[in-house]
């Protein structure tokens, strides 16, 4: 329990980097509240298990995105959560954290799909390694996220698998942006890459870090002191 | 060479003079100087029958392409390599195709980046469609670009909102 408890608060900490963490908008798991809302649980989910599935089946170098109707198809299932944030935010319709879960889902699992071969494609070569080969791919990387995300809406996932999901999925998207960034526009050696990456990964955490101390945390305690 | 001879950019169209080795209108790279040092040093080993030649400016567009991943190739100083190297072996490569004019080009990047959230949708398919041109590496290039830029602006977008929606909210009563 006492290590459940020192979990809880690495995990808060990492979740309050890009989360208001309001209750009444958070799944629970083994008794606590976890780290993110159902949103962005939804969400950094679908990224996690996006690049669990890129790294085994060892596509994380793709060149090649995937197809237009894929891409189309992934595209319009990231609309969902547009509209379900928008509207309920401005109070057109009422959502639930099953709907935010859903919704993030869908929207995070296209992310790294796109993201890798963003970094690797070559505007001159032959971009052999396609990101997914074939819409069963994109079926099973789906049915996973939404297994995943079934298991920890009725709070069969334990607290620390939820909590870890959501840190790796999140330095594994920002790292990886990073790393996309530097990657078309450097030129330097692989060494020379990584370590930028590295520290730019580190500085966006600390920019993170500034942003939610000095905007998101005085925001949600004015939302829960009301 | 005389100095007021011209060529066509490969990349823009655009006429330029002929020794330019970056496109001053485009800015692509038409030719790099060749380190010859650099490609015996990590070539001349490694290239088989029928790779000979393949890092000559005059490679044509008929010709394989050299990147790198191609099976049964193997590069013993992939680790120290620079990237651009795969870039100066194939930018004469291009299709008789138009090249986008620039103008379209701004024109898009702007209309993604300006509308949130659907814009960068649209700006993401559009360069799925723009990367998929088999035969056009300006399209291709761009299209790559395009699709960094509408990722990375997608999120920034989200969070963006998000943090808006919780200050509106904060302030609402």
């Amino acid at each position: 329990m006492e290590m459940d408890l020192l979990l809880k608060e690495i995990f808060d900490l990492a979740g309050s980097l890009i989360c208001h963490q309001l209750p009444e908008r958070s799944l629970m798991a083994g008794g606590l509240v976890l780290p993110v809302c159902a949103r962005d649980m939804g969400i950094y989910a679908g990224i996690f298990t996006a690049f669990a599935y890129l790294a085994v089946t060892r596509r994380l170098g793709a060149q090649r995105p995937p197809g237009l109707a894929a891409a189309v198809a992934m595209t319009v299932m990231m609309v969902p959560m547009m509209l379900d944030g928008v509207l309920s935010y401005a109070g057109f319709i009422e959502t639930n954290n099953t709907a935010r879960l859903f919704t993030g889902l869908f929207f995070g699992l296209p992310v790294p799909i796109l993201l890798v071969p963003a970094a690797n494609f070559s505007a001159y070569g032959h971009n052999d390694r396609p990101v997914l080969k074939s819409w069963t791919e994109l079926i099973i990387v789906y049915g996973a996220g939404i297994l995943i995300c079934a298991s920890i809406l009725h709070g069969l996932m334990p607290y620390a698998a939820a909590g870890l999901m959501y840190v790796t999925g999140l330095l594994a998207l920002i790292s990886r942006i990073i790393f996309t960034v530097v990657r078309r526009s450097s030129t330097g050696s692989k060494w020379r890459i990584r370590t930028v990456t590295v520290l730019g990964s580190a500085s966006a955490l600390i920019f993170l870090y500034v942003l939610s101390s000095y905007i998101l945390q005085p925001l949600k305690e004015m939302l829960l002191a009301r | 060479m005389d100095h007021n001879e011209l060529k066509k950019c490969g990349f823009c169209g655009e006429s330029i003079p002929a020794n330019a080795t970056r496109c001053p209108y485009c800015a692509s790279i038409l030719e790099l100087p060749v380190d010859d040092s650099f490609a015996r040093d990590g070539d001349a080993g490694t290239d088989g029958p029928g790779q000979e030649g393949q890092n000559d400016f005059s490679t044509g567009p008929d010709q394989q392409y050299y990147t790198g991943s191609q099976p049964g190739y193997q590069d013993p100083n992939t680790e120290n390599r620079p990237y651009y190297v795969e870039r100066r072996q194939n930018t004469t490569q291009n299709s008789g195709k138009a090249p986008l004019g620039n103008g379209l080009k701004v024109f898009l990047t702007l209309l993604f980046a300006l509308l949130p959230g659907i814009g960068q949708l649209a700006g993401i398919i559009t360069a799925i469609i723009f990367m998929s041109s088999s035969d056009d590496s300006d399209r291709r290039s761009f299209g790559s670009a395009l699709l960094v830029a509408n990722l990375i602006l997608f999120i920034l977008a989200c969070l963006g909102c998000f943090v808006l929606a919780l200050i509106g909210q904060s302030f609402a009563l």
